[in-house]
């Protein structure tokens, strides 16, 4: 899966002004969204971004497991994010791995901001994240789906959290790196909360100079508010047979 | 900006419905520091003079003071049982509350009324945060339900099943000569003279479920159980 190239072939394309899979500097990968892809669960979605296939799934409010982490104030958040055995080029270890423990609590705090925990409180929610293809920006992924199933859960949300990275690399800032690009780049994911212009996540794997980060901002919120957009059109399309019933009804 | 969202119109969250405090908001919607109103579920929007209310369509069933719900008893101590009405949390239905009158546990045991396993058809009387939810027998019309079957389905799908003030459980029962409970949870109980009946009955509440959305339902379930019932006479 993916291109191999040498660093030097990357740093002569990039700077032929060209992208190694020929997107524009601010395009997007093309993204599927399904929402409500299992019926057990009270909420679901798969949100592909490219080759990145996420599968998120949300359970609760339920009671809280074991109890004695249950908070009287508010509910817990418990966010699990794994990678599939087959979800990379060699066979991942189904053990948890340092590396999935930590995304898992990047993740909860990207949400977190987002959510009325204090709603249900004693009470737990559990939102499980399955990265089915590793492609580059699983985290991103799993935050934009973790947040359609959140509001498929019918969980009350300031709003719907989404998530990009953007990458920096040879004076050039790339939208949603692919997996040559994320090995090659800084790589800068960002999650926001869209219609209060929040930030909930904001991370660096590398240097990159401290005066591009406005425009990375930028350029990275231009890419969220095009992802906004499309999840709305999702969870809205989902629900539209439910609008005229209801209509239909009264 | 309110003006667009006229009709019944789908929210998600973070949708901004209006820019300014000339509202007050009723059900899945918050007024922001900033004086936005914005949702906060995914719902139906409708607006009625200068009153936002969000219906939501999704969610797990939360109890609240006031709903009729179905449950089943799990479980049961000296002087109350244990309910399972789909919620976070088991409910707790005191001896008293059912019986309508005082419960001794040291002459009588509390199995001789009801056992696991039974359906009673209860109120919430209370809620409290983060607690089990307390149930209570004594207004008419709750107590238990023998014989039957229960049906479950989507909470957020009770109302199209009860219909505009009762229109489609009335038409389900009066072609059907059926009891029917509806709980608020999601749960249905339906006893009738023959299974068959039942089972016509089950039938008709999944493609209410299933088919919510299609306009003149009440029409074509009645259409459906005259059929089934002539059927099931002729045998």
């Amino acid at each position: 899966m993916g291109l191999k190239i040498s660093e030097e072939e990357f740093r002569r394309i990039m700077e032929s002004g060209k992208r190694v899979d020929g997107r524009a500097w601010d395009e997007l990968r093309p993204i599927k969204i399904r929402i409500g892809v299992t019926e057990r669960a009270e909420g679901s979605a798969l949100f592909e971004m490219g080759k990145t296939r996420v599968l998120c799934v949300v359970r609760g409010p339920m009671e809280c497991i074991p109890s004695h982490i249950a908070d009287p104030e508010r509910a817990i958040l418990d966010v699990a994010y794994r990678m599939a055995t087959f979800s990379t080029e060699e066979r991942k270890s189904p053990t948890p791995s340092r590396r999935e423990i930590e995304l898992s609590k990047i993740i909860r705090e990207a949400l977190e901001p987002a959510l009325f925990l204090e709603e249900y409180p004693r009470m737990m929610i559990k939102v499980y994240c399955l990265v089915l293809q590793a492609d580059a920006g699983t985290r991103t992924a799993s935050i934009n789906a973790a947040s359609l199933a959140l509001a498929h859960a019918g969980i009350p949300m300031r709003d719907l959290v989404t998530s990009v990275a953007v990458g920096y690399c040879y004076g050039k800032i790339v939208v949603d790196l692919c997996s040559v690009e994320d090995e090659l780049c800084a790589d800068v994911p960002i999650a926001m909360m869209p219609s209060y212009r929040k930030i909930t996540l904001l991370q660096a794997d590398h240097r990159l100079p401290i005066d591009r980060l406005p425009e990375i901002l930028e350029i990275g919120t231009k890419a969220i508010d095009k992802i906004y957009q499309l999840q709305k059109r999702a969870l809205r399309e989902m629900y539209a047979t439910t609008t005229r019933e209801i209509t239909g009804g009264e | 900006m309110a003006d667009s969202f006229t009709k019944a119109h789908i929210v998600v969250p973070g949708d901004v419905i209006a820019e300014n405090y000339n509202y007050t908001v009723k059900g899945a919607a918050i007024i922001r520091p900033d004086g936005k109103i914005v949702a906060t579920r995914v719902g139906l929007l409708r607006i009625k003079g200068r009153e936002i209310n969000v219906i939501p369509l999704a969610g797990r069933y939360i109890a609240q003071k006031g709903d009729s719900v179905i449950g089943i008893i799990i479980d049961y101590s000296l002087v109350y049982w244990l309910l399972e009405i789909n919620y976070v949390w088991k409910a707790r239905l005191d001896a008293s509350d059912f019986l309508k009158k005082p419960f001794d546990p040291t002459k009588e045991p509390i199995t001789k009324y009801l056992k696991i396993g039974d359906v009673v058809y209860a109120k919430v009387a209370h809620t409290e945060r983060g607690l089990p939810p307390i149930l209570t027998c004594r207004d008419s019309g709750y107590g238990k339900l023998e014989g039957g079957r229960l049906i479950s389905i989507n909470p957020a799908k009770i109302p199209r099943v009860i219909g505009v003030k009762g229109s489609m459980l009335e038409t389900i029962k009066r072609i059907t000569k059926a009891d029917i409970k509806v709980g608020a949870n999601g749960i249905i109980w339906v006893r009738a003279e023959k299974p068959e009946i039942e089972e016509l009955v089950e039938y008709a509440i999944k493609r209410i479920e299933r088919e919510s959305h299609v306009s003149g339902l009440t029409k074509k379930i009645q259409n459906d159980l005259i059929r089934g019932m002539h059927r099931i006479q002729r045998g």
